[in-house]
C-alpha cells in the first residue's frame, strides 16, 4: 500500500492547492493513481476511455476538492469519484456491473500441452485473463481487496455498498474464477 | 465435527482467517472433497494476493495537469470578460443617467410612501430571487459533480 499521507498531510496539501498551488495537485495524483487504476482499469476495458475517464476522475476531484470534509481518508474520497464515475460511464453504454453472460462468452479452453505448460510457468499472466473476464464489480472488488490490500469497510466507503454484500460479492467472484480457471485448464491447477 | 460439506463460502472465509477454525481443521482433515477445494482456495488466493496491481498506461499527472492549466487560463479570461461586462453594464447606464440624475430624485421624492414601498419590495424580491436562483445552480452543479 503507498496510500500512508496522513490526513494531517493531506489537509495542508488541499489548503495549498485551494490557495493557488495548481501544482500540488500533481502529489495528489501521484498518490492515489494507483488505486484510481485498479478501479478505472478492472471496470473499462478501453484504454482511450481509460485514458479519458482517469481525466474526468481528476478534473472533478480537483473542482470538488475544497468540499472535502475529512471525514474519509483523500484517497477514499478519490476512489469513491473513480467508482461512481465509471457505474455511470458503464450505465450510460448500458454496460452492466455484473454481466455473468460475458463470463461466458470470453470462456475459452486450452487444450494442448504447450498451453498447458505456458499456463503453469505464467499462472500470474493466465490468473489476470481469468480476473479480466469477470464481470466489472468482481474485478474491480477482487483488485482493491487483494491487491490494495483494502478491508471490506474502505470498500464499502468506496463503493457505497454494505460490507455484507462486499463480503458476499467476494465470495461469488473468487467461486466464480476458481470454476473459470477449472473449466478453461480442465482441473489441472484447481 | 461438522458433519455436512463446506460451502464455498466457509472455506474460503477459513482460509482469510488463517487458517484457525479448529472445527472447520477437523472437518478438512477427514474430508477428502472439502480438502481438495480448500487447496484450490487456497492456491488461488495466493496467487491473486502476488498479481501485479494494474497502472495506466499513460502519465496520468501530465494529462491532468495539461488540462487543468487550460481550464484555469479559460476560467482567467471568462472572469475578465465577468468585470469588462459589469463595468462596462455599470457605467454606460450611469454616463447616460448621470444628467437626468436631479429629475429623477425629483420624481422619487414625489412619489407616495405606498408606491416606494411597493418599489423596495418588488427589487428586493427580484434580487432574492436571483440569489435562490444562482445557489440552486451551484447546488445543481456540486450533485453533478458528486455523480
Amino acid at each position: 500500500m503507498t496510500f500512508n499521507r496522513n490526513t494531517l498531510s493531506d489537509q495542508l496539501l488541499i489548503e495549498k492547492i485551494l490557495r493557488g498551488d495548481t501544482r500540488s495537485f500533481s502529489m495528489i495524483i501521484a498518490d492515489t493513481e494507483r488505486l484510481v487504476a485498479q478501479i478505472v482499469r478492472k471496470m473499462i476495458s478501453d484504454e482511450e476511455e481509460q485514458k479519458d475517464l482517469a481525466q474526468d476522475i481528476y478534473l472533478k476531484v480537483f473542482q470538488k476538492l475544497s468540499t472535502f470534509k475529512f471525514q474519509s481518508k483523500l484517497s477514499t474520497w478519490i476512489a469513491q469519484v473513480a467508482y461512481n464515475t465509471c457505474c455511470n460511464y458503464l450505465e450510460k453504454r448500458k454496460i452492466p456491473l455484473c454481466d455473468f453472460d460475458l463470463l461466458h462468452e470470453n470462456a475459452f479452453v486450452y487444450s494442448d500441452d504447450t498451453e498447458r505448460e505456458t499456463f503453469m510457468i505464467e499462472t500470474n499472466n493466465m490468473l489476470q485473463a481469468e480476473i479480466e473476464k469477470l464481470p466489472p464489480l468482481y474485478k474491480m472488488l477482487i483488485s482493491l481487496y487483494h491487491i490494495e490490500e483494502l478491508s471490506n469497510k474502505e470498500i464499502s466507503e468506496i463503493t457505497n455498498l454494505p460490507e455484507g454484500t462486499i463480503k458476499s460479492y467476494l465470495y461469488r467472484a473468487r467461486k466464480l474464477l476458481k470454476e473459470s480457471i477449472s473449466k478453461t485448464y480442465k482441473n489441472d491447477i484447481l | 465435527m461438522i458433519q455436512e460439506h463446506l460451502s464455498d463460502e466457509k472455506i474460503q472465509e477459513y482460509i482469510l482467517q488463517g487458517e484457525t477454525d479448529e472445527r472447520i481443521s477437523l472437518h478438512i482433515s477427514g474430508c477428502v472433497a472439502c480438502k481438495q477445494k480448500m487447496k484450490a482456495y487456497s492456491v488461488l488466493i495466493k496467487a491473486v494476493n502476488f498479481i501485479e496491481p494494474a497502472a495506466f498506461t499513460f502519465n496520468v499527472s501530465k494529462l491532468v495537469m495539461q488540462k487543468i492549466g487550460i481550464q484555469r487560463k479559460k476560467e482567467k479570461t471568462e472572469l475578465y470578460l465577468f468585470y469588462a461586462l459589469l463595468s462596462g453594464g455599470i457605467l454606460v447606464p450611469i454616463y447616460f443617467i448621470l444628467p437626468m440624475i436631479a429629475t429623477i430624485f425629483k420624481r422619487i421624492q414625489s412619489l407616495h410612501n405606498t408606491s416606494m414601498a411597493l418599489i423596495i419590495t418588488v427589487t428586493l424580491g427580484v434580487i432574492l430571487f436571483l440569489i435562490a436562483d444562482i445557489f440552486r445552480t451551484q447546488k445543481e452543479k456540486e450533485l453533478q459533480l458528486s455523480l
